[in-house]
Order: C-alpha cells, then sequence, then structure tokens
C-alpha cells in the first residue's frame, strides 16, 4: 500500500517512511496488554511475554496492563495503556480478539506508534465475522495512525534494544534480517541460525501481515543499514505486483533468501488457514523468485543454510573443488554430493600427491587423489597442517569441503570430541589467512548426543568466520545456490 | 569366479564363537580392535594374537594362532599386508574357516602393488579354503556372538541385515538406526570384496531365518549378473533396500579409490534395481528412515493422510512436504471438526481441518485422547502423521518437555491401539538441547512400536517408498527365477 493511502486523521506524521519503521523496530518503551497477575498462577501468554521480555533484558521501559491493575513481576500493572506516564513505541496484545478494537483505539489516544497483535482468531479461521473483525482492526489503525504487526504473530525481535520473544535468542546483534509469517518458524530459525553463527539486525514474526506486511518489511531491510542479508519465510502476499517490485529492487542490493510455505495444494489450504494468506502457485513462486534474483529455498534447514552460506562464505570463483576430510565411505558420499550439485574435482598433480603419501606413510587406508581420503592420525600434527594449507594454496582449485564423520566406526563419542576440537584447531590455525573459500562439514552424527558435540564445532568454525553444515550435500547445495545468485548479479550489472 | 560356501559355513562366521585378533601390539589397531571387542562383551574365548607374546587387557597374547590351545572361528588381521598370507596359511593349519582382513593397502590405493597384493590374497583363500572377508573392512558386527567394533553399538539382537562395503558408514548405519528403534540380526563391513562379496552376503541373508529385512550400501559389484540375480530372489523374499555410493562421475572415481570398485552408471542401476523389487535410496539417513518404516509402519490402506500436531508453520510446511509425495488430505466431517472446535474452545490460533494445528497444553489427557482416537477412527482416512517441534514455541525447556512429554504419552497411547497406522515426526530441534530432548520422545515412541522421524519430508518419503514397495508387490512380486 501506498503511502498516500495511509490516511493520517491524528498527530501521527506518515508511517511509511524509513525512520517510523525503524522506531518500531527498534522501539525505546514497550508495553503488553493482558498481563495476569504472576501470583495467580495460571497460564496466560501475557505474562510469558513479560517474563521473556525481561529475563532477556530490554533496554527501555517496560508496562505490564491489566484492568485488574496491581503488580506483576514486580512491575505496576496498568489499567489501561493510557494510564502509562510516557509515550509506548510498541504495545503487545493478548488480549482476546473482541477487545482489540477497544485497545486500538486506547493505543491511538496514547500516542503509541505501534501494536503487536499476538491475538489470534482473525482471518486465519476462515470465519466471516473473523475476517471483518481484522479489516475493522486494520481500517481504525490505519484511520487513528497506530500501525499494526500481525494479528496472528509474535512480532519484533531486536537485539540492539534487546526485545526478544524468546530468552534464548542471541543477545548480539549482526546482518541478516528476516522477516516470517509463522512465529513457531521464527523460533527455529533464530535458534538453528544462531547455532552457526548467523546473528539478526531485526527479525520480525508478521502473522496474518493485515496492515505491515512482507512488502514494507522488505523495503524497510532494503534501506536499513544494519541488514546485508535478507532472509523471508511467507506463507502469501496481499499485492503480487507490488511484491515483485519490493523484491526484485531489494534483491539488487542485497542478498535475498525466500522460502514459500504452502507451496503444494494441501500446503496451500493449510497456509489459509493459518494466516489467512492468499498464495499464489508453486510455478508462480518459482519464476517470480527466479525474476527478481532472490534465491528460494525448499525447506527451513535450507534457509538457514543460505544464511550461514551468505553470512560466511565468500563467493568462490569457480566450482573447482578440492574435497579433503576423512573416512572412505564418507569421501564417496560427499564426492556425489558435490557432483550432484555441479562442482568439478581435478585431479591432484603428482608431486602434491606424493607430498600426501609420505605424511601418512603410504596409501594403505587413504584415498589420495581428489577427493582426499587423509588419516590424519598417521601424521604428525605439522605435516597435518603443513598437507591441509598446501591444498588450500593449490591454484587448480577454487574452493575447499573439508569433511568430517563426527567419529570413525570404533571411536567412542568423548575420544571423538577431543579428536575433532584439536583437528579443527590444526585447520584453523593452518588456513591462516588463506582466501580460499572453505566449507567445513562435521556430518554422520547419528545419535542426539553427537548432535550436541556438534554444537561445540559449529561455535569454533563460525567463531574463525567458517561456514559450517551437518551434510554435505547441504553445503554443496548452499554454495551451489551461493554462486548461482552471484553469476546471475554480476550478468545484470554488466560487469561480466 | 568367487567361491561360494554353504549357508552353514557362512553363519559360522558370522556368529562366531571364538575369535582370533592378530596384530596385538602394545598400541596401535590391533589393540584397538581388542579393547573394542572386549568393551562391546564377546561372548567366547577371544585370542590376542602377536610374536612377541605376553598379555593384552589382561588376557594371554599368543605369538602363533596355531598356538591357541581351543578351536579359533574368526580372525581379525590388523598385521601389515606383507603379512597377511602367512597369517592366512597359518590360519588354514588352524582350521579357521574366516579372515576379516582389517588390513588395507590392496586395490584401493590403486597402485599394481595393491592390485597384486589382492591377487595373491584371493588366490591363497581359494587354494587354502579360508573364507577372507575384505580386505580393508570392519568384519562382522553381531549381536547374539557379542561380536563388534564398537562398544557403543546396540547390545539386542533385531531383525535388519546389513552389508556395507564401508566401516564407517556401517557404523554410521548402526548407530544412527539404533537410536530410532532398530536392532540388527548380523551386519557386514565388507569392504574390498575380493572373496567374500556382496552377492554371496545378499543370497545369505535370503536365507538367514533370523533376518526379515536387509539393507545394503554399496559402492560396486563385480559381477552384475550374479548380483542382480541374487537381489532378485531376496528381493522376492524380504524387503531389500540400497545405496549406491559413488552414483556421479566423481563418486565413481572416489569409490575406486575406497573399495576398488568397478561401479556402473547411475542409470543402469535406477533401473536394472526397480526392475527386480528392490528400493533405492540416495542417502544414509533415507536408509535408516527406510529400516525404521519397514519395522515399525504398518502398511496403509492409502494415501488418505491427517496431520495432527503443533505449530502453524511447522504444520503448513508438514503439509506440504506430504502433500508433494502424493498424500491427500481429505476435509474433516463436520462432527469431528466441531468436537475439535469445542475441545480447543475456539478456532483462534488454531488449524481445526485437515490438517489439524491445535496447541499442546490444551483440556484434559483424556479429551486428547478421545481426539486422536476420533481422528484414527474416522474412516475417511488410512493414516495419520504426529508432527511435534521441539520446541518451537517460546517455553523454556523444562516446561515444554513437560507438555510435550505428557502430549507423546498420549500419542503412544492412543497409537497403540492400532486403530490406523500412525507416524511420529519430531523435528524443528535447533539445539544441542534439542536433541536430546528429541531422543527421548523418539525412545518413547519406538519402544511403543511406532516409526519415528526427525523431519516431516523424511517421514513422508519413506511412507511412500513403503505404499509403492507394496503396491508393486501387490501387482506381482518379481518371480526369483524370471
Amino acid at each position: 500500500m501506498s503511502p498516500e493511502h495511509r490516511i493520517s486523521g491524528s498527530i501521527q506524521v506518515l508511517m511509511s517512511d524509513f525512520r517510523s519503521l525503524d522506531r518500531i523496530l527498534n522501539p525505546r518503551s514497550v508495553a503488553i496488554a493482558g498481563v495476569a497477575p504472576a501470583e495467580a498462577g495460571e497460564f496466560n501468554t501475557g505474562l510469558l511475554f513479560l517474563e521473556t521480555i525481561l529475563e532477556y533484558g530490554f533496554k527501555g521501559n517496560l508496562y505490564p496492563l491489566n484492568p485488574r491493575g496491581g503488580e506483576s513481576l514486580g512491575l505496576k500493572v496498568y489499567a489501561n495503556i493510557k494510564d502509562v506516564p510516557e509515550t509506548v513505541d510498541y504495545v503487545i496484545s493478548c488480549i482476546p480478539a473482541r477487545h482489540v478494537l477497544q485497545l486500538v483505539r486506547d493505543c491511538a489516544e496514547a500516542a503509541v506508534r505501534a501494536i503487536c497483535l499476538f491475538t489470534a482468531g482473525f482471518s486465519e479461521t476462515g470465519r466471516q465475522e473473523a475476517e471483518a473483525l481484522e479489516r475493522d482492526v486494520a481500517r481504525l489503525a490505519k484511520e487513528l495512525g497506530v500501525r499494526v504487526i500481525g494479528p496472528n504473530c509474535m512480532g519484533v525481535y531486536s537485539p540492539s534494544v534487546r526485545l526478544s520473544f524468546s530468552v534464548d535468542f542471541p543477545k548480539e546483534s549482526g546482518p541478516v534480517g528476516l522477516i516470517c509469517q509463522s512465529g513457531g518458524n521464527t523460533l527455529y530459525l533464530v535458534r538453528a541460525a544462531a547455532q552457526r553463527g548467523v546473528r539478526f539486525s531485526k527479525v520480525v514474526s508478521y502473522g496474518n501481515a493485515c496492515d505491515m506486511d512482507e512488502c514494507e518489511l522488505l523495503e524497510y531491510f532494503a534501506q536499513d543499514p544494519q541488514t546485508e542479508i535478507v532472509a523471508a519465510y511467507m506463507e502469501g502476499v496481499h499485492n503480487g505486483v507490488r511484491f515483485k517490485r519490493v523484491l526484485s529492487e531489494l534483491a539488487a542490493r542485497k542478498p535475498v533468501v525466500v522460502l514459500k510455505g504452502g507451496s503444494t495444494e494441501g500446503g496451500l489450504q493449510a497456509a489459509a488457514s493459518h494466516t489467512g494468506s492468499l498464495a499464489g502457485s508453486d510455478e508462480v513462486w518459482d519464476a517470480l523468485l527466479d525474476q527478481t534474483g532472490a534465491v528460494r529455498a525448499h525447506t527451513l534447514d535450507e534457509l538457514v543454510d543460505m544464511m550461514v552460506t551468505f553470512r560466511f562464505m565468500p563467493v568462490p570463483a569457480g566450482r573447482k573443488v578440492c574435497v579433503f576430510g576423512v573416512g572412505g565411505g564418507a569421501t564417496v558420499i560427499t564426492t556425489d554430493d558435490c557432483a550432484s550439485s555441479g562442482f568439478v574435482l581435478p585431479s591432484l598433480p603428482g608431486p602434491m600427491r606424493d607430498e600426501l603419501r609420505s605424511a601418512v606413510g603410504g596409501d594403505a587406508g587413504a584415498i589420495l587423489g581428489n577427493p582426499v581420503d587423509f588419516p590424519f592420525w598417521l601424521a604428525r600434527e605439522d605435516r597435518y597442517r603443513h598437507v591441509l594449507s598446501r591444498l588450500l594454496d593449490w591454484e587448480g582449485t577454487d574452493l575447499m569441503f573439508f569433511q568430517i564423520p563426527l567419529r570413525s566406526a570404533m571411536e567412542e563419542l568423548d575420544g571423538a570430541r577431543v579428536t575433532i576440537n584439536s583437528l579443527l584447531d590444526d585447520t584453523i590455525e593452518a588456513r591462516g589467512g588463506s582466501p580460499k573459500p572453505m566449507a567445513v562439514i562435521v556430518h554422520c552424527l547419528a545419535t542426539a548426543e553427537a548432535w550436541h558435540a556438534a554444537s561445540e564445532f559449529a561455535t569454533k568454525c563460525y567463531e574463525a568466520g567458517l561456514p559450517f553444515y551437518y551434510s554435505t550435500s547441504s553445503a554443496a547445495l548452499a554454495v551451489d545456490r551461493l554462486m548461482r545468485s552471484q553469476s546471475r548479479k554480476v550478468g545484470v550489472d554488466g560487469r561480466g | 569366479m568367487t567361491a561360494v560356501g554353504s549357508f552353514e559355513e557362512l553363519d559360522r562366521a558370522m556368529t562366531p564363537a571364538s575369535l582370533a585378533i592378530a596384530g596385538v601390539g602394545q598400541t596401535g589397531m590391533g589393540r584397538l580392535f581388542l579393547s573394542r571387542v572386549v568393551q562391546y562383551g564377546f561372548k567366547g574365548p577371544v585370542y590376542p594374537l602377536h610374536p612377541a607374546g605376553g598379555e593384552a587387557l589382561g588376557l594371554k597374547v599368543y605369538p602363533n594362532v596355531n598356538d591357541v590351545p581351543g578351536p579359533v572361528d574368526y580372525v581379525v588381521s590388523c598385521v601389515s599386508a606383507p603379512r597377511v598370507p602367512q597369517l592366512i596359511v597359518d590360519c588354514a593349519t588352524k582350521g579357521v574357516r574366516a579372515v576379516c582382513v582389517f588390513t588395507a593397502g590392496y586395490s584401493e590405493t590403486g597402485t599394481a602393488e595393491g592390485r597384486q597384493l589382492e591377487e595373491d590374497l584371493v588366490r591363497l583363500a581359494r587354494a587354502t579354503g579360508v573364507r577372507v572377508i575384505g580386505p580393508n573392512c570392519m568384519g562382522v558386527f553381531c549381536p547374539k556372538a557379542g561380536l563388534s567394533v564398537a562398544s557403543d553399538a546396540p547390545r539386542e539382537q533385531g531383525r535388519v541385515g546389513l552389508i556395507c562395503q564401508s566401516g564407517g558408514n556401517a557404523m554410521y548405519l548402526i548407530r544412527a538406526a539404533g537410536d530410532r528403534g532398530i536392532r540388527f540380526s548380523k551386519a557386514v563391513s565388507y569392504g574390498n570384496a575380493c572373496d567374500l562379496d556382496e552377492t554371496e552376503l545378499l543370497e545369505y541373508f535370503t536365507q538367514d531365518g533370523e533376518t526379515d529385512m536387509v539393507a545394503a550400501y554399496v559402492e560396486g559389484v563385480k559381477d552384475g549378473r550374479r548380483f542382480l540375480g541374487a537381489v532378485k530372489r531376496l528381493a522376492a523374499e524380504k524387503p531389500f533396500v540400497v545405496l549406491k555410493g559413488g552414483h556421479t562421475a566423481a563418486g565413481t572415481g572416489a569409490a575406486a579409490s575406497h573399495t576398488g570398485a568397478l561401479a556402473g552408471s547411475d542409470s543402469v542401476w535406477d533401473s536394472l534395481l526397480e526392475q527386480i523389487g528392490a528400493i533405492r535410496v540416495h542417502t544414509l539417513d533415507e536408509m535408516v528412515d527406510m529400516m525404521v518404516t519397514f519395522q515399525f509402519m504398518p502398511v496403509p490402506g492409502g494415501r488418505r493422510l491427517v496431520v495432527f500436531g503443533v505449530g502453524g508453520g511447522a504444520t503448513v510446511l508438514t503439509t506440504d512436504d506430504c502433500s508433494a509425495l502424493g498424500f491427500t488430505f481429505p476435509p474433516l466431517p463436520a462432527d469431528v471438526r466441531q468436537e475439535l472446535h469445542e475441545a480447543v474452545g475456539g478456532d483462534a490460533g488454531n488449524i481445526l481441518g485437515n490438517p489439524v494445528d491445535i496447541p499442546p497444553m490444551v483440556g484434559t489427557n483424556e479429551g486428547y485422547q478421545r481426539l486422536l482416537r476420533r481422528m484414527l477412527g474416522w474412516d475417511g482416512v488410512d493414516l495419520l502423521l504426529y508432527q511435534l517441534p521441539f520446541r518451537g514455541i517460546m517455553l523454556k525447556v523444562p516446561l515444554a518437555h513437560m507438555i510435550f512429554g505428557s502430549q507423546m504419552a498420549n500419542v503412544v497411547r492412543v497409537a497403540g491401539e492400532g486403530i490406523k497406522p500412525v507416524a511420529v515426526v519430531i523435528h524443528y530441534l535447533a539445539t544441542g538441547e534439542g536433541w536430546r530432548e528429541a531422543s527421548t520422545y523418539v525412545r518413547q515412541a519406538w519402544e511403543s512400536g511406532l516409526p519415528a522421524y526427525y523431519s516431516a519430508a523424511s517421514a513422508a518419503r519413506a511412507i511412500d517408498r513403503l505404499l509403492r514397495y507394496h503396491e508393486r508387490m501387490r501387482t506381482g512380486p518379481p518371480s526369483p527365477d524370471g
């Protein structure tokens, strides 16, 4: 929707400009409507929000609201937003849908900038009255100059002002902006990406998008200097023509990756019931994303892989890859995965092969070509580092896939943890300042305990600036997508 | 031509009652082998061998296998390649019938010496009648005999047979499948397959009364015609799942360097395997999914599916995953819908059609069970997929654990009544903590005989393969002789 459609009948200025949105996404004060008293002991989402925001350490003032007043978690509870002694930027609504119109009116009177409607029970139900209510809320908010995020959403996660809807989200900011039409998927994406070193500028779970929609948010991220990479999970768009323009403009400036939920007929139905989305067919989405230059992901994990790749992987100059790692079967499978994604493995020059052979004292139980299955336990430590840096310097390749199955057949988990930690230390040290792009894959995890252990390897890698993956096929797919999006961009820019 | 042994002969190698390990020094692989075999708890006597004699891990070390007082069924060679021929000769004298040559440095090196060593090894095996497993392999895993090279492998015997040309992949499969309730009759890591090969092993598993389904990771076959004949006979009797390592041109090269395998082109494999009733998978995890599915999933009567679970976004994506593989979502009958509506007190934030997304903390356990029974009892559906994202909600782990734990108990209880097939998907794990939590639910599921998956896509793919397998078997199983 264009700014002129946004009739501002109140003292509010037009809200579509970057600064207004920026203030909403970095609020200085927050109120939560519908907070039950903590001592009542009932399960209440308002109270859960309050607890979460307090514990996460919000930097501004926080005001619980409830007509009953009183106190909650040591904070004074105000009966109405209008009673709060300062002008509040951002209000989270946890009250039932039928009270929302009144909340919008109260918020407008109190000059609140934005309401995040966690409240559900609107167009996603498919009921006519509920759809009408959503339209009424949007219309009233527009009239009164209050912005609405949602309904049926979790709202804003903004680490720089320490606003979050989950206590375990990272406290540090980063260069990735995320919009997500599902709250649950937002929680998963932030947690899973954070494990692998991705940090966010702002994240918005925006639900039914009755007022603030994907287009406006993407426009914001296009302009936002804190955001260098944009990711989106969306179930539908309200205005396809505008969406295409916005996405094209954004993709021309920053890498964008999009996952479309509801890409099948069954899923479309589910998406309509989830966020009231009108979603186009899968082919339409494929074409649309392709034309705009956005990267399409097909699963949440692919979306995470792309955030990791855009964040940590320099664009390789070509597709000549050196596959280096441990384990015969793992090496064969890795090679298949790389070849399937269009990478080629040039053969290792003879002298380098000889060097590798002398480092491990022979061919037995090793693969000393390209791929390389290098039994590092046979090599002295300095020889391992030497071999690795030789392979990284090898001019015949553009990038390296470094793969380690968590443990060999006979290895116990504790032993494997120690081994891989020290192997990664050696690898990071040997790599030094090498400009050769390198993906690290620790895979074949097998058990929950192994997954638990893998998070420490992920941390080690991202702290050294390396992209980290849990499978070789996902790494190959992500780097392939990185390269295709880049070559396309170069083509468009005419830089050849 | 490979010598073909009798079932009894192979069975003795697969379930040995006594074991010797050659090359047990103060350090090195022989010693590691010994310690793992002892830790896992081999049921018969274990004899370490080393020319220096002495003791290892409290066991007497014999200089030669012929010094061992009792019979020896199975010998593991951890000596260097040049010493293997003498070991084989000694084993023949002793009357040992099978030697697992862990030793590497043969055809997989691609060198003329390596190939020569392997040819010599085969010739010696033929001449002496000692069967060689490998070289370049981990050999036999047999819970019944207490034989494992990994101390953490499951100790219980099961009914899945596995052959695997890579030792690392074998242990990954055993561990990952073990985590999801799969137990094995026997698994064999068979490396370069210079003597005992994939074909003979498949023939063994076809006959083996302790094995109900067979999985294989194969990088290449030596004799395609014999292999296909064996697969055909096996597939006519038991589900057979195969993963071909080295299916791209580059991967084929890697496979040659790994196990010296001569691998055919991808398309040849695909069409041949399909035709003769094998189920082809493309990743190790897909292979585990198929083991889980054949073991725990009753065959659904059709593709009409109810997705039931928690979380809007998770429900949408689960529906996509199932829909993409040809499952259909009949709309919920009005009365069932009404019941759901009443149970959760409204449609706000829920999806009350098919799929169903309702909050995890609604109503009583009895109420929740009643709803599940209602879904399963509805004759418009063939199966139910229950999906639980741990934890796509803002609750902290302990509370989420409490809520989801009781929810899983409800699901397990109702699914156990056997009204319709139920698959459980535990996903959205995100963190190490998430995986830890999830594994407790996965265990809860398989201990009650339910198939559990870590993603909706993998569940849908596996169940689709199960259905297609049975459709094919119904239209006419491949004739064993045709």
